[in-house]
């Protein structure tokens, strides 16, 4: 599997035309199944009303201005021990002002050996994007950054 | 139709202690069930990848739940330490049951 | 008497002065093409259309802050074109069509640098201008200069 393949792969994907925010806020009718979410439903989803506490161990990585909405890169390190017993058991991300605000929950092992999510979110708007770290001990920590992308645009 | 998914170790090479970073990729539109086909003005229904699996060997050593606010072509990247020479596999999960799946082999030298 | 008189003359200098403070948009490809390479200035297009109410926003907000101008008119030479004229057919064939208003960055001599689609707030925009203006575009991409803390 060559480097130029993945290169091309990944490229046509992040070279694909910003889709409009508006694509992302609530056009369902009646029937349709997606559900809007609060940031606070979602956030209880994920710890049962446990409290979370802002941490410089999570480090949060994301364009303070998005240029496309579509594809924002979020990288996400927890400076936390992956040791039997004691490590990060997950990182969830959420954009607060989404549709749903949860976009990635990645449940990690010891195996991993260092607590590191990277992937890239749809923002709907200009919004908080909020990591989240659930250790094995069962406390979670977080950080929060806000991300503007456009304001929006005619097709 | 298969979908086409791709995985990459980094660095390419390494030894048993080292932690590599596996990145992740697979061509899916991630459908979210909000938008509307332009043509027919219909609700596009939610299609996307909802769960990734990593195996190390025999082991699940990551999962992950996605939701469609993950961008098309959903690229994730993570960790891994390398104790042996074995299989990466992952496995992702469609909301409609279809499965995906692609496997390396980590090899360490020395 | 003098006083009040003074002090409207004044005024009216500063009405005056407020009101022509403006991007001075050159509609003509050719004519800014030709402006950017004399003067060695980036490009900046803004593809509009008239019936976009994002474009209006822009020109409603963004484009009337001071600082915005003032940026523009030192590091730019700024074109707008209609998306539906002639000149924004070529655009659209040279650089691409994402939608209204983008944005197309270009070199003094009319290579593209980027190009960025939506309507932005002055804050934000200043930003994106300045990733060009200042020369960051040469070393990073976009993404990663707004990912640096």
């Amino acid at each position: 599997m060559n480097r130029r393949n993945f290169l091309k792969v990944a490229g046509l994907a992040t070279s694909a035309v910003a889709v409009s925010p508006i694509l992302l806020k609530g056009t369902a009718t009646a029937e349709a199944k997606p559900q809007k979410k609060s940031y606070e439903e979602a956030l209880k989803e994920i710890t049962g009303g446990k409290p979370v506490k802002d941490s410089d161990k999570v480090k949060l990585i994301a364009p303070a201005i998005a240029e496309n909405g579509a594809v924002v890169p979020v990288k996400v390190t927890v400076n936390h021990p992956m040791e039997e017993g004691n490590y990060v058991k997950a990182i969830h991300i959420l954009a607060k002002k989404n549709f749903d605000p949860r976009s990635i929950s990645a449940h990690l092992t010891p195996a991993n050996g260092r607590a590191f999510i990277s992937t890239r979110i749809r923002l709907a708007k200009t919004m908080d994007v909020v990591a989240i770290a659930e250790l094995s001990d069962g406390t979670f920590l977080k950080a929060e950054k806000p991300v503007k992308v456009t304001i929006g645009g005619c097709g | 139709m298969a979908r086409t998914a791709l995985i990459k170790v980094k660095p390419r090479r390494y030894k048993v202690g080292d932690i590599v970073t596996i990145a992740s990729i697979i061509m899916h539109p991630m459908h979210t069930g909000l938008q509307k086909d332009k043509k027919t003005g219909k609700i596009i229904p939610a299609q996307y990848v909802k769960k990734i699996e990593v195996f190390y060997g025999d082991e699940k050593v990551t999962w992950m739940d996605l939701f469609p606010s993950v961008s098309a072509n959903p690229f994730i990247s993570f960790n891994l330490k390398v104790t042996k020479a074995a299989p990466l596999k992952i496995v992702w999960t469609e909301n409609d049951g279809k499965v995906t799946e692609k496997t390396i082999q980590i090899k360490p030298k020395g | 008497m003098l006083k009040i008189s003074k002090f409207v003359i004044v005024l009216l200098l500063a009405t005056l002065s407020i009101s022509f403070a403006d991007i001075h948009w050159i509609t003509d490809l050719d004519k800014g093409f030709k402006k950017a390479q004399k003067e060695k200035k980036l490009i900046l297009i803004y593809v509009y259309s008239p019936k976009c109410h994002y474009c209006k926003e822009m020109e409603r907000t963004t484009f009337k802050s001071k600082k915005v101008q003032e940026m523009i008119e030192k590091y730019f030479v700024p074109l707008k074109i209609r998306k539906c004229s002639e000149d924004g057919q070529f655009v659209k064939m040279e650089y691409g069509y994402f939608g209204t208003p983008t944005f197309h960055f270009l070199e003094p001599d009319g290579t593209k640098i980027k190009s960025i689609f939506g309507a932005w707030k002055e804050k934000e925009f200043l930003k994106i201008l300045e990733y060009f203006a200042k020369g960051y575009y040469k070393k990073m991409n976009m993404t990663e200069y707004f990912m640096r803390d």
